[in-house]
């Protein structure tokens, strides 16, 4: 008997648009001591699983069939007191944000011991004790000193393990968690994995690790039960799963998982998937001949950089006075230069606060500097000499941003929001050549051109990136922005719309300035690369050299601490834990 | 790739058919039955001309013998008057029809104006912001302090000193209309405002800005059409409150002169005959008010829970 028993588990969604089977059936078992990975897609029903388990499915979200046990019990039909005394006291859940997971008005102290109080017959000060044998268990410095701390004192590394704590305040027997590193940089996620996979050990805890991180998959599970579309594809032991995939669907799962290793020219896509969807086969651009390849404003200046940025310096007033000693200001970016060269691709990659993306926005012009100046083909568009910039100009440089869902204005027809650039810049001498145009760009970012008449909503987070693809060429740019293009999206997506771009930088000769946390995609993509560390540029290297011989200690603990996906390397991970 | 349309691009009438709007709309049974009555009232009164059965102003047609006459279901009605005649002898129920005529006019008028000037100051001062917002915004704390009916004796003063007694009567309703307007446009700029910050960071405002398109454009173009919810609630909303605010007005003796009478006025005259046992005269127009006041309010608030429910 294991600790838990997923049998033939079904659950269902009744809307009003009929019944969606989120999960359809799986069968899983986790034992003492083991990390169960559960890893897919968003849609393909993983966290669903970890809410109908500790019985905190939403309405109308029910268990349409199948049996759930646990240690024994069959606990998929208890009631709601009944469920409450297992959820919590034998079953802890980590979800993914820290910061909700946490009351904000209470002390860590309080909420841990309110919790133990709660599930045991401790008192108030018993309970204190605990939790100071608890939060240094989870290695939080100075326990002692911390109880009285609320959630806002605490950095999100160390929050969430917090709520760690809460969750082993009960000294549970299972733990689900869901996506529980996520919002976490990269640095902190492994410290986060490690505490986990220890804790898992010393207490012979069963676990159930929600993500969509191969990577976060590779380093922490025992097991693996690959999701896709409600159901199991295949399971199995972590390295056979990921070294030797299986089902068509897990090969092509981890193929589109950018290597941090070596540099491929396309990621192989993923083409895994139920019928009734077709691919459509890309025409290549001739410049010669194509609307995009006709150039409009200053005329190439070869033999000096694209865009140099020189001493660029931002800072944000935090509180505004008309005393001059009571501002406060927060320099988000700290004396940067670099070049970036005609043709290249360009990479910023650095943890969240590092002020890439502050960095971007200068050069496009969105924030005025503090200091230092921008230059764009021997311009000078940001800086002390800077004049208002030209609209052909402003055509040149565009920018992809990281949000499918807030970068399209969802009132607007998709035809309107890729022709607006088009008639505010004049571009098209009629309507009809402008309509021609919009067809012709959906058809070329994949998406054909039906998908005129459409409003945003219609469309999925990988197709929205590439309306907003569309959008940016439809100015005829030449220097393109790209902040975190593919960081909300699944990687099956991430392969497409990255190859997208790729495909684009080629036939249009586009320069790319390409802005991510994620130091595999960045390999992927960028021919030199920029590291950027609490708003300072640490180091400036061609991709492949960063990556093989890293100067900066701050380069080298990046790469160090990156997850790396089994089998996708020769040396294995086995011989670290 | 494996995301495509397979599904046809649905019609306008389908879209609203089967818009979330439309299924909550349809599943409140009070909210429709509202939405008709205040539709039949708005209606009727609009085309006043066309339904009432007598012209209250056709002084042609009056018959001062066919005054004071009780509702026809009373014991000396006349089956003529549905609902009785006043004491001049003009129907009750075309004077109610008449009346709330003006009345929705002024308030459709007067709430139009609020909006007009809220949603653009509310725009300006939400995506400018530093000094400009502080100034617009302290400008809607004055006025939010001054009640709209000290604003509207103060305008009918103001004017009453300034114009000729003669013109009194075309200027009355103009007074109505911006002393109603003025004081109500602080939560639309309120709401505009509040909308217009968080929307000017989103990445839309951000391509817009990139594509080189000009600060006005932005806000009226992009921004505007995603703030309408709250806009349209507030409106519901506050045409009852103008409504009423022009009847309660109008009551007082200030508002619209006695030649084209409003709701309020003939609430007004039919006090006059309340202890004389003529009851009608004043309760008939006032159930009409509160019917008119209660069914678009209820409009409104289920406007406010579909479309927006963090608004107050």
């Amino acid at each position: 008997m294991s600790l838990l028993d997923l049998k033939d588990l079904k659950i269902h969604f009744d809307t009003r648009r009929g019944t969606v089977e989120a999960v359809r059936g799986i069968d899983l078992s986790v034992e003492r001591g083991e990390i169960l990975g559960v890893v897919g897609e968003s849609g393909a029903g993983k966290s669903t699983i970890g809410n109908a388990v500790i019985g905190l499915l939403e309405p109308p979200g029910r268990i349409a069939g199948g049996e759930v046990w646990f240690d024994g019990q069959r606990i998929d039909q208890l009631s709601e007191p009944e469920m409450r005394r297992i959820r919590g006291r034998r079953i802890g859940m980590i979800f993914q944000d820290p910061m909700t997971s946490l009351n904000p008005l209470l002390t860590i102290g309080d909420q841990i011991a309110e919790t133990i109080c709660r599930h045991s017959d401790m008192s108030h000060t018993q309970a204190m004790t605990r939790a100071v044998e608890l939060l240094r268990e989870v290695g939080i410095p100075d326990p002692e000193g911390r109880l009285n701390a609320y959630p806002h004192q605490f950095s999100g590394g160390m929050r969430q393990r917090v709520v760690i704590t809460l969750a082993l305040c009960a000294d549970p027997d299972l733990l689900i968690c869901d996506e529980p590193t996520t919002a976490l940089d990269v640095s902190v996620q492994a410290q986060i994995l490690s505490l986990l996979r220890r804790l898992c050990r010393d207490r012979n805890l069963g676990a159930i690790f929600i993500t969509h991180d191969m990577g976060v998959i590779s380093e922490v599970t025992d097991r693996v039960a690959v999701m896709y579309r409600g159901r199991v594809v295949e399971t199995g032991r972590t390295g056979d799963v990921l070294g030797h995939p299986g089902h068509a669907y897990s090969k092509s799962l981890l193929g589109a998982v950018p290597r941090a290793d070596v540099r491929l020219d396309r990621f192989p896509q993923l083409d895994y998937h139920e019928a009734g969807a077709d691919r459509a086969d890309r025409t290549v651009i001739d410049l010669g001949t194509h609307w995009l390849g006709r150039r409009s404003g200053a005329g190439d200046t070869t033999g000096q950089a694209l865009v140099q940025v020189d001493h660029l310096t931002m800072r944000f007033a935090q509180n505004r006075s008309i005393i001059p000693a009571w501002r406060r200001s927060f320099t988000a970016v700290r004396d940067v230069s670099f070049d970036i060269r005609r043709g290249e691709t360009f990479g910023l990659v650095g943890e969240s606060g590092s002020g890439k993306s502050t960095v971007a926005r200068m050069i496009a012009g969105l924030y005025d500097p503090s200091y230092g100046r921008i230059r764009y083909d021997g311009t000078e568009i940001a800086g002390p000499e800077a004049r208002p910039i030209s609209p052909a100009m402003r055509q040149q440089i565009q920018m992809i941003f990281q949000d499918p869902f807030s970068s399209l204005n969802r009132r607007k027809r998709v035809s309107d929001i890729v022709s607006e650039p088009i008639r505010h810049h004049r571009l098209a001498s009629g309507q009809a050549e402008a309509d021609g145009i919009v067809a012709d760009l959906l058809d070329h970012v994949g998406l054909g051109a039906e998908a005129a008449n459409r409003y945003p909503h219609e469309f999925s987070g990988g197709q929205r990136q590439r309306i907003s693809i569309a959008r940016a060429l439809a100015t005829r740019p030449r220097f393109l922005i790209c902040d975190e293009p593919t960081s909300a999206l699944d990687v099956s997506i991430q392969a497409q719309i990255l190859n997208l771009l790729k495909n684009l930088q080629d036939e249009l000769g586009l320069t790319l300035l390409f802005i991510s946390h994620d130091l595999p995609v960045i390999r992927q993509m960028c021919d030199r690369i920029g590291v950027m560390k609490a708003g300072e540029l640490v180091e400036l290297a061609p991709a492949e050299q960063l990556f093989e011989a890293p100067q900066h200690p701050y380069t080298a603990e990046l790469l160090a601490l990156m997850p790396r996906v089994l089998g996708q390397e020769d040396r294995t991970r086995a011989g670290k834990r | 790739m494996p995301e495509t349309l397979s599904k046809p691009v649905p019609s306008r009438w389908h879209r609203i058919r089967h818009s979330d709007l439309a299924i909550s709309f349809l599943s409140s049974p009070v909210t429709v039955a509202a939405a008709v009555v205040a539709l039949l009232m708005i209606l009727a009164s609009v085309g006043a001309s066309l339904v009432a059965p007598h012209n209250p102003y056709d002084m042609g047609s009056i018959d001062i013998f066919d005054s004071m006459l009780p509702p026809s279901w009373e014991e000396g009605g006349d089956t003529r008057f549905l609902l009785g005649t006043d004491a001049i002898g003009r129907g009750i129920l075309s004077t109610i029809l008449y009346g709330s005529r003006m009345s929705i006019f002024i308030g459709v008028v007067s709430v139009a104006l609020s909006l007009l000037i809220g949603v653009t100051l509310g725009l300006i001062a939400g995506y400018r912001g530093g000094l400009i917002d502080a100034i617009i915004m302290r400008i809607a704390e004055v006025q939010l302090s001054l009640p709209t009916i000290l604003v509207a004796l103060l305008i009918n003063g103001i004017l009453r000193a300034v114009a000729p007694p003669s013109t009194m009567d075309k200027v009355a309703i103009l007074v109505l209309i911006l002393s109603i307007g003025l004081s109500n446009w602080v939560q639309f700029a309120r709401a505009v405002r509040a909308s217009t910050m968080v929307e000017r960071g989103q990445e839309y405002v951000l391509a817009a800005r990139l594509i080189g398109i000009g600060q006005l454009a932005i806000m009226f173009r992009h921004i505007l059409p995603n703030v309408m919810g709250p806009i349209l609630v507030i409106a519901t909303l506050n045409l009852s409150g103008a409504i009423l605010t022009e009847a309660t007005l109008s009551f007082l003796g200030v508002g619209v002169p006695a030649t084209q009478p409003s709701l309020g006025t003939l609430i007004n005259d039919g006090t006059n005959y309340l202890f004389s046992g003529a009851w009608w005269i004043t309760i008939f127009p006032g159930v009409a008010l509160a019917l008119l006041v209660l069914t678009v309010n209820l409009v409104g608030d289920w406007m406010r829970d579909a479309l927006n429910p963090t608004l107050g």
